[in-house]
């Protein structure tokens, strides 16, 4: 099973302190890291950022989700992780991408904070499903409008 | 070391040939130069100039790129110290911020570590290449323990406890236990400082000691995000997994004054963090030890306390409301424990479930209590309280069936007295089993309603003969409060065709509240005090 294609989707808070340019210099940073080591250990998925938190998609091999995401974990630039889904799946949706990225003056985003705010800011409601398809589907419509995809939106 | 370099003209390092590793970083931590040193000690190729250690991380030790990416993310300070072990050297890294723009680098390798740790073959793996030690191991590493010097002298034990972590054996798997567990070394391998000595306690315990560093300071910083990054989800084996850790602190000066103390201390501090607050940690202080001693005394002392015939029973009675008539009793046990006096029930009943020790003294009750109570007129019931934990081993309903054949009392004068904690934990096998007793002709009360996780469902999930209402209710009946739950427990009971029973009253105010509003039975010092067996003759005459 190790090896078996898996998804997984998560939330956390933002815990990165200051300015947004400072904000935006982190999530550089994050993504720049997160990119060079998915492309290495064929992870591949999208993160989306609302200032208050991150949604993560990962799709990989079990081990590979494994370890990265025990990296992530670690790192304190977030926090209160929530698993919303970690389960086989067919294929990849987002292979296309080592790590796309959907920031925060963007129109999933602010999709993202009104799922959010429906749901009283309580993760336990959010659907893994649905924070899935709305960044599947942005990436795809941002790829289409031939906007700087992997670039900090 | 004196290091003079004008940052304004001097912004080309690689002609210091120095010992010292020196490069010079922008905001985004972009190399803007560095000296052959700098590359030598992280093994990097010599054109590294505009490349972020991220760009290097293939031509270089993932260790390294990792260290250095962490140690720059803390850009608002004005300057860092950081410590770390990387290809078998011990490197000192110092990040000084110059300006808004420019932040400098400088490396020092040091000959050894500075507390040498024996190389393990411990599947956790991590970019500091810290290792984990085992208990042997840690203990010497306290005992070898110097100082550095005699003011600043400090060191803390940090005991990690995962809880819950016998839940995820049972549930997903020993792999997955195992699997868990290796994920929680690396986490704590992945925070520590490259000083501190990670160990591998037992099972399901870790522990990390900190040297010389600022207490209490940094124990309870690193308790604090111990505790934070246990409770984050771990994925093993496609599931999710959550546990969390409770943490016992015992620092050197701190109410802990000898280093023989400290693993012992911490322990103790764990175990009330565990049995206060599940995922809190705790500074070890002298009560602590009291307690634990006086537990220990009361343990061995319960041990041994059915042998010696040290339990009594007494009899508390319960009687009709419309005519005040005895119609039964409820067994109460007493422990006279030579030289400490009476023990309050409150205090053994929880430590004997513990250990495991109230199957005995429970049957002890059942075989007593029936056995007297054959000896009283028919028409008289006894009440036996059983503990939920009495219902694990599986064999009550023998340990029942075998009190009433030794007594020959009527299983219909035996009624047993459960509480709602039973019924929260594997509901259904306490279900069955007290069904199969009931089915023997033994009724089953349900004991203080109102004061745990009372659910309604609980009381319809089973046909009980019987409601007591806790005393706590009847002694706070002045309160509005108090009055509308007694109200609605015996509306309740009615409802279902289950009788009420009002413990603790006391005054003939209380008796005339509950006979209105319609309690049947009650039970307290208005009626008696729990008396001896052989005062209970004059009781019911």
């Amino acid at each position: 099973m190790t090896q078996d294609l898996y998804r997984l989707i998560y939330l956390s808070r933002n815990t990165i302190p200051g300015s947004n340019e400072n904000i935006h210099q982190e999530i550089e940073q994050i993504l720049a890291v997160s990119r060079q080591r998915n492309a290495a250990s064929q992870i591949t998925g999208a993160l989306m950022f609302n200032r208050e938190c991150f949604a993560q998609v990962l799709e990989g091999a079990h081990d590979d989700i494994q370890a990265t995401f025990e990296r992530i974990q670690c790192d304190p630039r977030h926090a209160d992780v929530v698993v919303l889904d970690f389960k086989p799946v067919e294929a990849r949706r987002f292979s296309h991408w080592s790590m796309g990225y959907i920031g925060y003056d963007t129109l999933a985003s602010k999709e993202f904070t009104q799922i959010q705010q429906a749901t009283g800011f309580d993760a336990k409601q959010f659907s893994g499903e649905r924070i899935y398809d709305l960044l599947h589907a942005h990436l795809y419509a941002a790829e289409k409008a031939g906007s700087g995809l992997g670039k900090i939106a | 070391m004196t290091i003079v370099c004008d940052i304004n003209t001097a912004m080309d390092f690689s002609a210091i040939d120095s010992s010292y590793g020196l490069a010079l970083v922008d905001q985004a931590g972009k190399i803007l130069s560095a000296n052959p040193a700098f590359l030598n000690l992280f093994a990097l190729p010599p054109d590294v100039q505009n490349k972020t250690f991220s760009d290097l991380t293939g031509t270089m030790n993932p260790a390294a790129t990792d260290f250095l990416q962490q140690t720059l993310a803390g850009r608002h300070e004005k300057a860092i110290k950081q410590t770390t072990i990387i290809d078998h050297k011990t490197l000192s890294v110092h990040v000084i911020e110059l300006d808004q723009a420019q932040r400098l680098i400088m490396v020092e390798s040091s000959p050894s570590s500075p507390l040498p740790l024996p190389e393990i073959n411990h599947p956790a793996h991590t970019p500091h290449n810290a290792a984990m030690v085992n208990r042997t191991m840690l203990s010497e590493c306290i005992a070898n323990w110097k100082p550095d010097e005699p003011g600043t002298a400090s060191l803390a034990m940090i005991m990690i406890g995962l809880d819950r972590f016998k839940r995820i054996n049972e549930t997903l798997g020993h792999d997955a236990g195992d699997q868990l567990l290796k994920f929680a070394a690396q986490r704590l391998l992945r925070i520590v400082r490259s000083d501190d000595v990670v160990a591998h306690f037992s099972d399901d315990r870790f522990a990390v000691l900190q040297i010389n560093q600022n207490q209490p300071v940094a124990a309870t910083t690193m308790a604090e995000r111990i505790s934070e990054l246990l409770k984050r989800p771990f994925l093993v084996n496609g599931q999710q997994a959550n546990i969390s850790a409770s943490v016992g602190l015992a620092i050197l000066h701190h109410n802990t004054e000898s280093t023989g103390d400290l693993i012992k201390h911490a322990e103790l501090a764990l175990h009330d963090a565990k049995q206060n607050a599940r995922g809190s940690y705790r500074l070890y202080e002298q009560s602590l030890q009291k307690n634990a001693s006086e537990r220990h005394e009361l343990e061995i002392g319960l041990r041994r306390a059915l042998f010696l015939r040290e339990f009594t029973l007494f009899y508390q009675p319960q009687a009709r409301m419309q005519d005040k008539k005895i119609i039964g009793f409820e067994a109460l046990i007493r422990w006279e424990k030579p030289g400490a006096g009476i023990i309050s029930p409150l205090r053994f009943i929880p430590l004997a479930e513990d250990m495991g020790k109230i199957h005995e003294i429970g049957q002890w009750v059942l075989q007593t209590a029936c056995r007297d109570a054959a000896a009283w007129p028919e028409d008289i019931m006894i009440a036996v309280n059983v503990s939920p934990v009495q219902f694990e081993s599986n064999s009550l309903k023998q340990i029942v069936q075998a009190a009433l054949t030794a007594s020959g009392l009527a299983p219909q004068r035996l009624e047993l007295e459960i509480t709602e904690g039973l019924l929260i934990k594997n509901i259904t096998n306490a279900l069955e089993q007290l069904r199969e007793i009931q089915a023997m002709g033994v009724s089953i009360a349900m004991d203080d309603f109102g004061t745990g996780y009372s659910s309604l469902n609980y009381l319809s999930s089973f046909p009980f003969s019987k409601i007591k209402i806790d005393q706590s209710f009847v002694h706070r009946m002045h309160t509005d409060k108090s009055r509308t739950l007694i109200k609605a427990v015996i509306a309740l009971g009615s409802a279902l065709g289950i009788k009420t029973l009002a413990e603790g009253v006391e005054t003939e105010e209380q008796f005339d509240y509950l006979a209105r509003n319609g309690c049947e039975e009650i039970q307290g010092y208005l009626l008696s005090k729990p008396v001896p067996a052989e005062q209970i003759r004059a009781l019911i005459s």
